[in-house]
């Protein structure tokens, strides 16, 4: 099992498998049996009320939070406890927070460069190369030198994505990333992950921007009480979701 | 009133030399003390948050052990007991170091370890004290632990104990003035010499009290302008307003070792 991380020819098997995920806290459930599998360069777009799984569901698939049963096997490696694999998964997942949680005490480059040097051993020159690029790429190369505390939200949330984005990951997670942000910085934040999409990165987004996951999304996944409800491609989703609940929910946010 | 500290002793010397060498003596122990204190208490301040049991009991033992025995009695401890408790050629060495070493040590030992009990405590506040995102987002860039607590949580949690430890700054040195117990010549002793053989009482402990006062003050100005150093770009409340010039070494050498400059 351990065996197939090291070559991994199988670029055309899928690039997450979550199969029959269980996660518990306590005695709630979290997930009850989570089936979800995603194709490379597919786009995600998880959704459902508050409390039904799905930031625990893509959390699972970095393993920051740990599954109780099932199995997740991202780009080959199975996720176990061994920490070897932990990592190694982890180098190839980016994850973007809703709290962005850029590291407060390194500037905005540093907080790009750090992972690329202590982990991928990038040399010094490579990884500020690399992390100016993807600043500039978020438009925000300008401020590289500043400290977090020092950006607005919506910047912060752009270097979040740059500082992912450093490491070359396979796939991005978006733990509602503009849930946090005032109005009118959710467009910046929106457009980066559009940009991101159009170069045909593997995403999965927890979000509510309906118009983000109409015009970016392959497929959106209703998620209630800890198990996926439906799914399907974003048009008939929202013109005619098949289950009551998916009808309540999308009635609650288009006010 | 001082004017006794500039008269001549009966060994030559003026009363105020004894101070001194008195002073120099409070300052070495302080000094290197606190040095040793500050790495034992980093070290075990993180075994108080890791998940190891193990690391997580001994850490806590340690703490519990020095934190709550009175620091005299761990200077007797150190001094008189533990050699008795060694086998007998090395306690007859340790004995046998001459003065003032025979002392120094003990006392410097005796300091150390119980200000690293209080200095572990900060750390594992500071520690606990930050975000639970930030270890997160560590994680999910693939740092492993150790590169977590070197690159991410100590340099932020060191950060935020720096106003308490100053109170662990002053609290080292004026503790030295219990080594005096053990027959280390430092301030507080060498102004109760001074005292004896002068009956100026007032005097001599006036003089002392001032000198640790000065320290203090020192201390305190100190720990203030580390803090000022250390202190986060934008995170100052009111202070540095955001836009601020940042020197262009950043960008040639990331990573800067301004992380470094707390320890």
């Amino acid at each position: 099992m351990q065996q197939e991380r090291a070559v991994n020819p199988y670029d055309r098997f899928p690039m997450v498998i979550v199969e029959h995920l269980i996660k518990r806290f306590g005695s709630f459930n979290a997930l009850s049996d989570v089936n979800l599998t995603v194709a490379r360069g597919e786009k995600i777009v998880l959704c459902g009320p508050s409390g039904s799984g799905k930031s625990t569901l893509i959390r699972c698939i970095n393993h920051i939070e740990k599954h109780d049963y099932g199995r997740i096997v991202v780009d080959g490696v199975e996720l176990t406890d061994r920490i070897r694999d932990i990592n190694s998964v982890r180098c190839e997942v980016g994850m973007v927070f809703q709290s962005f949680n850029l590291f407060p005490h390194l500037s905005v480059v540093e907080n790009c460069m750090l992972a690329p040097l202590k982990v991928r051993g990038l040399p010094q020159s490579e990884a500020l190369d690399r992390a100016m690029a993807l600043l500039r790429k978020v438009r925000i190369h300008d401020q590289a030198k500043k400290y977090p505390a020092q950006l607005s939200g919506g910047q912060q949330q752009r270097v979040a994505i740059a500082r992912a984005l450093c490491m070359q990951p396979k796939i991005m997670l978006f733990d509602e990333p503009t849930s946090a942000l005032d109005p009118e910085m959710v467009k910046e934040v929106l457009e980066t992950m559009v940009e991101l999409a159009n170069d045909g990165m593997t995403m999965v987004c927890v979000t509510h921007e309906m118009g983000f996951a109409r015009e970016v999304a392959d497929r959106v996944v209703f998620m209630d009480c800890g198990s996926i409800v439906e799914e399907g491609d974003p048009s008939t989703f929202f013109r005619a979701p098949n289950t009551e609940r998916a009808r309540v929910f999308l009635n609650q946010i288009v006010h | 009133m001082f004017g006794v500290l500039l008269e001549k002793t009966m060994d030559g010397q003026r009363y105020i030399d004894w101070l001194l060498s008195g002073l120099g003596w409070t300052l070495a122990l302080a000094f290197f003390g606190w040095w040793i204190a500050f790495a034992i208490g980093v070290v075990v301040g993180i075994g108080r948050t890791v998940r190891s049991s193990f690391f997580g009991g001994l850490a806590r033992l340690y703490v519990e052990i020095f934190r709550n025995i009175p620091v005299l009695v761990q200077m007797f401890l150190w001094y008189f007991v533990l050699p008795e408790l060694l086998p007998s050629a090395m306690g007859d060495w340790i004995k046998q170091i001459p003065p003032p070493w025979g002392s120094f040590f003990p006392a410097l030992w005796c300091l150390s370890l119980y200000t690293a009990a209080r200095i572990a405590e900060q750390v594992r506040a500071g520690i606990e004290a930050l975000p639970k995102g930030q270890p997160e987002a560590a994680a999910a860039l693939g740092l492993s632990r150790y590169l977590t607590y070197r690159h991410i949580i100590l340099p932020q949690a060191l950060r935020l104990i720096v106003p308490s430890l100053t109170s662990e700054v002053m609290g080292i040195y004026k503790n030295t003035s219990v080594a005096l117990t053990i027959g280390m010549m430092e301030l507080t002793a060498q102004a109760r010499q001074i005292s004896d053989a002068t009956f100026q009482t007032f005097t001599a402990f006036g003089a002392a009290t001032l000198i640790y006062l000065t320290l203090a003050l020192i201390a305190y100005q100190t720990m203030m302008l580390i803090d000022r150093a250390v202190r986060i770009p934008g995170t100052a409340p009111g202070r540095e307003a955001v836009g601020l010039d940042i020197d262009d070494s950043i960008l040639e050498s990331p990573l800067p070792g301004n992380m470094e400059v707390v320890k």
